[in-house]
């Protein structure tokens, strides 16, 4: 039989972690356009859903010495341009169609945590730090522990936070189509000037966004800091790197109805040294080799 | 007990109801308020024929519970005409050029473009390509409704 | 409640009701439709009406055991569970042959992921969907037969009692055995495409008074849903009565019966109006696809380069259940050689039955695989023969009078030489520089593609399409017209066809005949039904020409009715009452006669003599079955189309960009030019669509993509600007010289971009969809198809199914097989 459904609408964060610590492990309801068809479909059990919207204070974002906050249900469109953040708006602008960046929420991302979501692989390479609220208060994990242990049942992702840019960032993605699709194969790049060190994740690749360690220490220790300039042939071989990050992620995804997986880490590569050529001078060119 | 009662302003008129939690929007907008002018094809949220504005935004109203629009304003396309059923000039610059064939994604595209349009009277062609590129049409191949959409959008506002 | 009401011409605008044929006149439906108050098959509703839903099997292959209802139907709010059971008549149906069960019996076997198992209908549509999950069936698994090779094979056990090979020809055209000095060789695959019409199949099915049962519905053909559900419902004809819903596009996948019968045997069983309606992922299940295609083809040339001769072997994979194959493939083999010359051809096509989903009619029916195959020939051979591809085009380009493969004279006009020189002349897009925005370059956006990475390329496609049914199918249809007075005594004319309006604006083209025949603005359509005769099914780019054919016959009739009844009151000689035409017009609302020095309002013959009900049925000239070498007048007649592609293709991410779409299109006369712009613009991009993106895929019987998130249509940002060359060249046979124009460009679009593709990238692309791995990985080696006189290997076990699920990596060749059973001359249901 299929379950009942009931739905709470909390009005503060504090009322809404009574009703969660009421009922653990309830679905968690903001832009809805991950839940909805899931629980249409029956790929979800139908379980007590929790409605976030009228939580004004979720909705927030704001800028606070080194770092941004971002309230968990603020949504694509919330970000789109937002200046303070160019790359994470540049992502914001990627995902999907204009109704769905209307609507679909940072914190849907994270609770959605879908291996090609644009925004999740872009809060990787941003190293972002996960704010989550429960009964005894909030605590922030980094993107990576969080993608690891997720959250307890009784707690709810409330913002996320990001490092002040220090340096370029960018987001590129290849898709099935010119716009509105599900990334293929995505790559964040971020540029850090001041600690004199790159972040890259590839998303769509595997069960989670890939870091690609090797590759960035190949770029921290072969860029020209003093100018963020980075030699041709060090970003094709940042490129390379990549590449071979995502050949051997431990979860790699297998060939499947959008690409086969060996297309996915050739696309990787070639999107690194683009997202290298946008953000470090010096690096453009390295496209026009072949690999 | 598990229904929840709200209120809805759909095209200027609230609508009260009690419904059920899982009733999506578009579900809520064509049994509930008889208003199937908003369809549905893909219930994934990918073929943009359900988009409804809402508070303003083009949004999928099959990714959205009715739960979620309560207290908030819903425009249908049932919704866009004037009060004495004269077409908004989006509608008729639809029906002027050929911007339908079987006609089952144009409510969707009326709303996505009157939002579109709003947002920026005067596009460029890859402008209205890329905005629309939430809607799906399978029979006009789109250059019907780029058409309409130049001869619907204002132009540059007056200096 | 609300249902299928009629189509009113546009209220106050004279300007708009004057529009008569040739002028851009807008659809009658359009403010209906752009204001969202058109009613969709989906959309209708009764008080007191049920919910119906399918149970389908989840095996390719499998034997039903058991099937138990009986926690189902004690559900509170189930009304009735039906199963094959509880089918009073035929218990199968198909287009051409009954071979497909309504449901799959106990004792039986179901053959297809998705075959109907079962329907319920309840109160709402939750509790159905829990009362399919109460329905027990015990399936024994069989062993699926998904690979067109061994279907083939005659030693595969038949896997239904008519066996595995759906049709198979043989072409032979002038000297089988000619070969010529230049000689290009290769296997092209073309994967499988859905039509992806955006509304989902639905009806309304409502039990009569009489026994029978009405059915509103969105379908392509009344006719022939109603005779297929007579026939399995047990009840005459006249009790079955259809009447078209609207229809939210078909493009062919609307013309197998679906839902039909389910709907009307929970109708019939629970005594309620029952609404049976699918959603995305189960219209996906339900209705045929286009078919996949594997070909061979070896084109012979002189060193100047004239065609000798072209031999293909075409296999295609039916599926489970025979719908329109044997029809699509004859328009296979009948235009493999294309819109050229070539005085010796041999091709062999099978088409056969595996348990992969059904295939059936698509635009273009057959035709558009071998175009992507011939077309691709077409270029290698000017690459071989050093030649320009439109030059070794026009050099072969077919004409009136020239012989077809089937030996028949190329019927005019048929302007392939004007089509390819007019999109060759046209002016060519600038070329992208590095200005050029990142969105305008392939990938968008989100890619930035580099400048300097990107190659621009060229392609042409150039095709003909038979028009209409073929091989001696006895095609008619039939209008009624009725010239009548309104509520305000004002006359009208009342049309009514069962012709189905998917989108094609057929409703448009009619009443622009009727006014201009009638000399008549008001005009109003009546709802399709099946009241009055058979329209044809809404396919093989008939309409214009059968169902308009069949409106202007009955309007000129109700016009001579109308001039009689004057003539007669008049008491003009009998010789000239018996041509009142010569001396009487009907304009305007009325007749008036220079010489005979009358005028006589419309009003007042209709007043006096009563309405005017006239009901014509128009036929085109006959065609013939082929003979056993496809040799025969089987086509009625043919339109030709060529598209100029430009692309720009990233080398490094084999990301495409199509950049702009040239079409010149033999086109007979337009009636409406912005609907001729409109549907071939439309053709265009479902053409794109199968180049770049459209493939259901399929794995070990198994549809993986059943959403628009995994099966991908284009979107506004992926389709160019079309510019339309007409070729107006009206034929001599056809009602006002028209030609079907819906079908041509969905086959040419497709080679024409993949061609371009080639040219930027210089790699032979041997399979379609192009998808961006296939432009910077090595090749698929599992495209290859043996040539037909290739002695095969003696079969060892089935390999895995390719990605594709066709795994023809070395098939059986065709001769040698025996015809399946079960093969009467095909009626030629060419949709």
């Amino acid at each position: 039989m299929t379950g009942v459904a009931t739905m709470r609408r909390p009005r503060s964060l504090s009322e809404a972690i009574d009703t969660l610590a009421a009922s653990p492990g309830a679905d968690l309801l903001a832009g809805g356009t991950d839940l909805v068809p899931a629980l249409r479909t029956g790929a979800r059990p139908v379980r007590e859903m929790i409605s976030l919207r009228r939580i004004v204070e979720l909705r927030a974002r704001g800028a606070a010495g080194d770092w941004l906050t971002i309230g968990a249900c603020a949504t694509y469109a919330d970000l789109a341009g937002w200046s303070l953040a160019p790359g994470l708006a540049a992502t914001a602008r990627s995902v999907g169609s204009p109704q769905i960046r209307n609507t679909g929420t940072v914190g849907g991302a994270l609770g959605t945590a879908s291996p090609r979501g644009d925004l999740l692989t872009f809060l990787v390479a941003a190293d972002a730090g996960v704010v989550v609220t429960g009964p005894v208060g909030q605590r922030q994990l980094g993107i990576g522990r969080f993608l690891a242990d997720r959250h307890g049942p009784d707690e709810l992702v409330t913002a996320v936070k990001l490092a002040r840019p220090c340096g370029p960032q960018t987001y590129l993605k290849i898709g099935a189509r010119q716009t509105a699709s599900i990334p293929v194969a995505s790559c964040a790049l971020v540029v850090d000037r001041v600690r004199r060190l790159v972040r890259c994740a590839i998303g769509g690749v595997a069960s989670r966004p890939v870091r690609a360690l090797a590759a960035e220490d190949h770029v921290a220790e072969t860029a020209d800091w003093s100018t963020g300039a980075l030699p041709p042939d060090a970003a094709h071989r940042f490129g390379e790197l990549v590449a071979e990050a995502v050949t051997t992620a431990p979860d790699v995804a297998g060939d499947d109805v959008y690409a086969p997986a060996a297309y996915r880490s050739h696309a990787a590569g070639v999107l690194a040294r683009r997202a290298a050529a946008r953000c470090l001078a010096g690096a453009r060119g390295a496209d026009a080799r072949r690999p | 007990m598990t229904e929840i009662a709200i209120k809805i302003t759909v095209n200027g008129r609230p609508q009260e109801a009690v419904v059920e939690p899982r009733l999506t929007l578009a579900d809520f907008l064509r049994e509930n308020c008889r208003l199937t002018g908003t369809h549905l094809a893909c219930e994934h949220g990918v073929c943009g024929a359900c988009t409804v504005l809402v508070d303003g935004a083009a949004v999928r109203s099959c990714l959205m519970f009715a739960v979620q629009a309560a207290d908030r304003e819903v425009t249908t396309v049932e919704g866009i005409a004037a009060p004495d059923g004269t077409l908004s000039p989006v509608q008729a610059a639809f029906r002027d050029c050929h911007g339908l064939q079987c006609g089952f994604c144009t409510p969707g595209f009326i709303m996505s473009l009157t939002a579109l349009l709003r947002d920026n009277p005067d596009p460029t062609d890859e402008d209205i390509r890329v905005g629309l590129s939430g809607n799906l049409c399978r029979c006009t191949g789109y250059q019907g409704i780029l058409a309409a959409a130049r001869q619907a959008a204002p132009g540059p506002a007056e200096a | 409640m609300t249902g299928p009401g009629a189509w009113p011409v546009p209220g106050a605008d004279r300007a708009l009701e004057r529009a008569r044929i040739g002028r851009s006149a807008p659809r009658p439906d359009g403010p209906a439709k752009v204001a969202g108050t058109f009613p969709y098959a989906n959309d209708l509703r009764v008080p007191g009406m049920l919910h119906a839903r399918t149970l389908r099997s989840p095996h390719p292959h499998a034997r039903v055991r058991r099937i138990d209802a009986t926690a189902a139907r004690a559900m509170p709010g189930v009304a009735a569970v039906v199963t094959a059971a509880d089918v009073p008549g035929v218990p199968t149906y198909g287009l051409i042959h009954p071979d497909q069960p309504v449901f799959a019996p106990v004792g039986g076997v179901a053959r297809y992921v998705g075959e109907p198992v079962a329907a319920v209908a309840a109160v709402d549509g939750r509790t159905a969907r829990r009362a399919l999950a109460a329905i027990e069936v015990e399936y024994e698994p069989l062993e699926p037969l998904t690979d067109p090779r061994r279907a083939a094979d005659p030693r595969t056990p038949p896997i239904h009692p008519n066996g595995n090979i759906y049709r198979e020809l043989t072409l032979r055209h002038g000297d089988p055995g000619a070969r010529g000095p230049v000689e290009v060789v290769d296997s092209y695959l073309v994967g499988q495409q859905d039509q992806a019409f955006l509304a989902c199949e639905a009806a309304l099915a409502l039990p009569a008074a009489d026994g029978g049962v009405d059915l509103m519905l969105a379908t392509q053909w009344l006719h022939s849903d109603r005779d297929q559900m007579a026939a399995c419902l047990g009840l005459p004809e006249e009790k079955v009565r259809l009447t078209l819903a609207g229809v939210g596009g078909a493009f062919g996948g609307r013309e197998d019966v679906t839902l039909q019968i389910h709907g009307a045997l929970l109708a019939l069983a629970t005594g309620s109006p029952v609404r049976i309606a699918y959603d995305r992922e189960e219209s996906f299940l339900a209705h045929p696809h286009r078919h996949p295609a594997r070909m061979w083809f070896r084109h012979s040339a002189t060193r100047d380069g004239d065609l000798i001769a072209v031999a293909a072997r075409i296999v295609m994979d039916g599926g489970a259940y025979a719908s329109s194959s044997p029809a699509v493939i004859a328009n296979a083999v009948t235009h493999a050689a294309g819109p050229y010359r070539v005085p010796n051809v041999r091709v062999d096509g099978v088409v056969v039955r595996t348990n992969n989903p059904p295939c059936g009619a698509m635009r273009g029916f057959g035709v558009p695989q071998v175009t992507i195959g011939h077309e691709a020939q077409m270029d290698r051979l000017a690459t071989a023969l050093g030649m320009d591809p439109v030059a070794l085009r026009l050099r072969n380009a077919i004409g009136p009078g020239d012989l077809l493969p089937t030996g028949q004279a190329v019927p005019p006009p048929l302007p392939v030489r004007e089509v390819i020189e007019a999109v060759a002349a046209a002016p060519a897009p600038p070329p992208a520089t590095a200005a050029t925005p990142a969105r305008d370059r392939p990938g968008g956006r989100g890619a930035q593609a580099d400048p300097a990475r990107i190659r621009r390329g060229t392609g042409y496609g150039v095709g003909v399409k038979n028009l209409m049914f073929s091989e001696g199918f006895d095609d008619s249809a039939t209008a009624r017209v009725v010239l009548e007075l309104d509520r305000d005594g004002q006359p009208r004319a009342v049309v009514h066809t069962a012709c189905a309006e998917v989108g094609q604006g057929f409703v448009t083209i009619a009443g622009q005949i009727a006014r201009t025949e009638l000399g008549l603005d008001a005009v109003v359509l009546a709802p399709a039904d099946t009241a009055v005769a058979s329209a044809g099914s809404t396919s093989a780019s008939r309409q214009t020409w059968m169902s308009g054919g069949a409106v202007r016959k009955a309007s000129v009739a109700a016009v001579d009715e109308v001039l009689r009844r004057v003539a007669a009151s008049l008491r003009l000689p009998p010789a000239a009452a018996a041509t009142p035409r010569r001396l009487l017009t009907l304009a305007d609302g009325a007749v008036t006669g220079p010489e005979a020095g009358v005028s006589v309002g419309l009003a007042d013959v209709l007043a006096a003599g009563g309405p005017v009900d006239v009901t014509e049925t128009f036929r085109h000239r006959p065609t013939h079955p082929m003979d056993a070498f496809g040799q025969g007048d089987c086509h009625v007649a043919y339109a030709c189309a060529a598209h100029r592609a430009v692309v720009d293709v990233d080398l490094d991410t084999g990301l495409v960009r199509v950049v702009e779409l040239t079409l010149a299109q033999d086109v007979g006369t337009m009636l409406n030019p912005l609907s001729v712009l409109g549907q071939v613009e439309g053709g265009t991009a479902q053409g794109l669509g199968l180049a770049l993106m459209e493939e259901l895929v399929v794995t070990d019987g198994m549809v993986i993509n059943t959403t628009f998130h995994d099966y991908l249509l284009p979107t506004a940002a992926d389709v160019p600007p079309l510019r339309l060359i007409p070729i107006e060249q009206p034929a001599p046979e056809a009602p006002y010289g028209v030609k079907g124009i819906g079908e041509a460009p969905t086959g040419t679009a497709t080679p024409a971009i993949v061609a371009a593709i080639r040219d930027a990238v210089g790699r032979d692309l041997r399979r379609v969809p192009v998808r961006p791995a296939d432009l910077v990985l090595p090749p698929d080696p599992t495209v290859y198809l043996a040539p037909p006189d290739e002695d095969p290997e003696p079969q060892g076990p089935a390999e895995p199914a390719a990605r594709d699920g066709m795994g023809l990596s070395d098939a059986t060749p065709g001769a040698g097989t025996p015809p399946g059973p079960d093969q009467p001359p095909a009626p030629g249901a060419s949709p």
